[in-house]
């Protein structure tokens, strides 16, 4: 309250003069000074007793504050949930603590062998991932610098809705699409690739976070000063000069940010992996292979029969309590590159 | 702002690589514009493989090509024919397992009422965050706290809100019993369900505490026993507003003076409940004589009863279950992050001038808000909040994590209904082996995107017709 009060003092010493011209809130008479107008209007109900003002200015408070703070409240209940039932999970006799972390052996429903070794699903994870990334990476930093330096105003304005049209899609639908277009094609190409496999999906997952890489990239290119294209050119630069050794290098903490974000969203992606990529947790490299992520692996045992409490079960709790750390603390990485390493031009 | 002596070494870097003649320079410099068109075009050229191969598969199921022929070739009404050259059973049917007779009643009209539920939940959530983000709130350590939180929670995978969702919301931690066995629940009336020998349907409400019924004691001896699990409501023997602590007492027989209901059906289908009294009669009777009220209906060898429930448009019950309301605040989970997200940009784009203006008149700041902010930052919050639902409509992984099942034959009536969502139905067809599913699926995907597509263009329209900028 001390602070609003404070506001106050502050804002009675302004000049309201420089307020613009245009009225947005009340469509007529632009021309009376709109602060004076929207300052009218505020207080245009009935007159209060400054105590309710103050009484209903508190409870408005507490309420937005609430909203706010339901935000925290999800974080934590998410970290105590995980954590709990992950340690749930560990504390189980079937489990062992070093071989979830060290294990390579992921085979949670065979009875007397059962093994809870992450590394099958952390590589199966990566290398839909890597996929991904390899397809998406540069295709969208290209299509970036393409849009940001190059393409004329009318090029821009056609492919921004392509763009936005290709990040509208829900993934379920690319999961449809590796699954009907994507797989036959690549067992066209070559007879290596199962009905499953783990190219497939990370195609279709890496054109699903091209318009990612591609927008976020492109805001940061953007955002690069025009004195500094000016001055390249004046040192007589190409144009591709200018791009990929003035304007990238400019932005590549917003790049990098926005590959880390991708990346992020590709690790967290469910739907098209779970309709593409198959179902058999092993360790393998060789992306022709069938492999489950993580996510994956949640799906099928949430939606499988295992009864609730059982040893599998919770052992998708764990599953997901890495997951969560994993893309925590990429989304952190990219928040502190974005904050740390930006250039400051201005 | 130009300032020659930080960029001129930047611009210098740049040329200090090895020295290429100008010749090579140019070339690079086409060959990388062909990249760019190649890899921009690549784009493009994905979108339209990915809705032309779903078109291709989808459209057959939507659209009956015979009758479009007739319309558009044959001198029909051409598009003022849509009535017959639309595959309607395709939006009307339930799902099936043929796909002949596949539909997506349920998934559109679960996906019309979990998108409803998330926007009702997470606008004023979300925007009141933003408020407070924005507009109330001091810099503090724990306002940046809750500002960093916000992005991280952004980047959070959305199956891990589905298992949030299922411990919070479907199951609320375990304080209410289970969902099959809820403890808390109101606006559902329990029936006892009997058919009579003449084959007539007769119910009888569960009655609330007090009323007295039949239950299997220990020693298997059926003993009358006082209702006392069921707290609150009215006793007119029925149980709709009542709140039940527990399920009500197990089914007994029909006795002498129940009231019940008959439901009779006429020969023209419909079906006619009239209230009588259970009067147990000596023989069958081969129709109940129903002479106004109170009728009387032979219950000798009537079946034995059933339990049925009945719900009304207000039910609810605690815990949610993977009812429609759980599936509705799991997507709000889902897009909190971006509605934040958007709306504080909005709240941002609005000049300072005019908040100071109302603050310097003697405004507070919630009326600051109420009536100059708000309504200037209102184009864009729409703008953001609906790409936010049209995400939260394809969203699938956080319902499946909630254990929504995925043969559903009914569309909600409530709150507490069961319900499926379009991706969900594409996913469950998609993952089929039949080719036949295939393709209703890719149909389904093609109403899924039609609808998206619809969100975007209100978006987009809303952007440009509200959005005037303010400085």
């Amino acid at each position: 309250m001390e602070a609003v009060a404070a506001d106050y003092d502050l804002m009675t010493t302004l000049p309201v003069s420089n307020a613009p011209s245009e009225d947005p809130i009340h469509r007529s008479g632009p021309e009376v000074n709109q602060g004076a107008r929207a300052a009218a209007a505020a207080l245009r109900g009935r007159p209060r007793s400054a105590a309710l003002r103050k009484t209903v200015e508190r409870v408005i408070r507490g309420a937005l504050f609430t909203c706010a703070a339901l935000s925290v409240v999800t974080t934590f209940s998410i970290l105590i949930i995980l954590a709990r039932e992950t340690l749930g999970f560990f504390g189980m006799s079937e489990v062992s603590v070093t071989d979830f972390w060290f294990g390579t052996v992921w085979a949670p429903k065979l009875g007397e062998s059962q093994h809870f070794g992450i590394w099958p699903l952390v590589t199966g994870t990566l290398m839909v991932s890597l996929v991904a990334a390899v397809f998406a990476l540069p295709l969208g930093l290209i299509a970036a610098i393409y849009l940001s330096e190059y393409a004329p105003s009318r090029v821009r304005s056609t492919l921004k809705p392509v763009l936005e049209i290709l990040a509208g899609i829900p993934t379920v639908v690319y999961g449809f699409f590796a699954l009907t277009v994507i797989t036959p094609g690549l067992q066209w190409f070559s007879g290596a690739f199962g009905s499953f496999n783990a190219t497939s999906a990370g195609l279709a997952v890496g054109i699903m976070i091209l318009p990612i890489v591609c927008s976020l990239s492109e805001d940061a290119l953007r955002a690069v000063p025009r004195s500094l294209r000016d001055g390249a050119y004046a040192l007589g630069s190409t144009r591709f000069d200018v791009s990929v050794r003035v304007v990238v290098p400019a932005a590549l903490s917003g790049i990098v940010a926005a590959f880390l974000l991708a990346i992020t969203r590709a690790i967290g992606e469910t739907m098209i992996v779970a309709l593409a990529a198959g179902g058999l947790a092993h360790m393998t490299w060789n992306p022709a292979n069938e492999t489950q992520t993580m996510t994956a692996y949640m799906v099928s045992m949430f939606t499988g029969d295992a009864p609730a409490g059982s040893v599998e079960y919770r052992s998708s709790y764990a599953v997901a309590f890495v997951l969560f750390i994993l893309t925590l603390g990429l989304t952190l990485a990219g928040n502190v590159i974005l904050r740390r390493f930006r250039e400051e031009y201005e | 702002m130009i300032d020659a002596g930080a960029d001129a070494p930047t611009a210098l870097n740049a040329e200090r690589g090895q020295p290429a003649s100008r010749r090579t320079r140019t070339l690079l410099n086409r060959g990388f514009l062909l990249l760019c068109l190649f890899a921009t075009s690549m784009a493009v050229v994905l979108l339209a493989i990915l809705l032309f191969s779903i078109t291709i598969k989808g459209l057959p199921w939507i659209v009956d090509f015979s009758n479009l022929k007739a319309s558009f070739v044959d001198g029909g009404d051409g598009f003022a024919g849509w009535k017959h050259w639309v595959r309607w059973e395709f939006f009307t049917e339930y799902t099936s397992r043929k796909p002949k007779d596949a539909g997506i009643r349920a998934p559109l009209w679960g996906s019309i009422w979990v998108c409803a539920i998330c926007a009702a939940a997470a606008l004023p959530i979300g925007v009141g965050t933003a408020i407070y983000m924005e507009e109330f709130a001091t810099s503090n350590r724990f306002t940046r706290f809750i500002q960093t939180n916000i992005r991280n929670l952004a980047g959070v995978p959305s199956i891990v809100y589905g298992i949030l969702a299922l411990t919070a919301f479907a199951r609320m931690f375990g304080l209410f019993g289970t969902s099959n066995d809820p403890s808390l629940f109101f606006g559902y009336a329990f029936h006892n369900e009997y058919r009579t020998v003449a084959g007539h349907l007769v119910t009888v409400p569960v009655s609330t505490v007090g009323d007295r019924v039949m239950v299997a004691g220990e020693d298997g001896i059926p003993h009358e026993q006082v209702v006392e699990s069921a707290s609150g409501g009215l006793r007119n023997g029925l149980a709709r507003w009542s709140i039940w602590t527990a399920p009500p007492a197990p089914p007994r027989p029909l006795r002498d003076g129940d009231a019940a209901l008959l439901h009779v059906i006429e020969p023209d289908g419909r079906e006619v409940v009239t209230a009588v009294t259970v009067r147990v009669l000596a023989d069958d009777l081969a129709a109940p004589s129903i002479d106004g009220p109170p009728a009387t209906v032979s219950a000798k060898n009537a079946s034995s009863p059933t339990r049925t429930s009945s719900t009304s448009w207000w039910s609810m019950a605690l815990p949610f279950g993977g009812s429609v309301l759980a599936g509705g605040l799991t997507l709000m989970l889902v897009i909190l992050p971006i509605i934040i997200i958007s709306s504080q940009e909005a709240f941002r784009a609005v000049p300072s001038s005019l908040r100071q203006a109302s603050l310097a008149m003697g405004a507070t700041t919630w009326q600051t808000v109420r009536r100059v902010t708000l309504p200037a930052a209102i184009p864009m919050i729409m703008t953001g909040s609906i790409l936010a639902i049209s995400r939260a409509i394809g969203e699938a992984a956080p319902l499946l994590v909630l254990g929504v099942p995925l043969f559903i034959s009914d569309t909600p009536v409530n709150l507490m209904s069961e319900f499926t969502v379009l991706p969900l139905q594409i996913y469950n067809w998609a993952g089929r082996p039949q080719a036949d599913f295939h393709a209703i699926a890719a149909a389904a995907i093609i109403v899924l995107l039609a609808v998206l597509l619809t969100f975007n263009a209100l978006a987009v329209i809303i952007r440009q017709k509200l959005h005037t900028p303010l400085t």
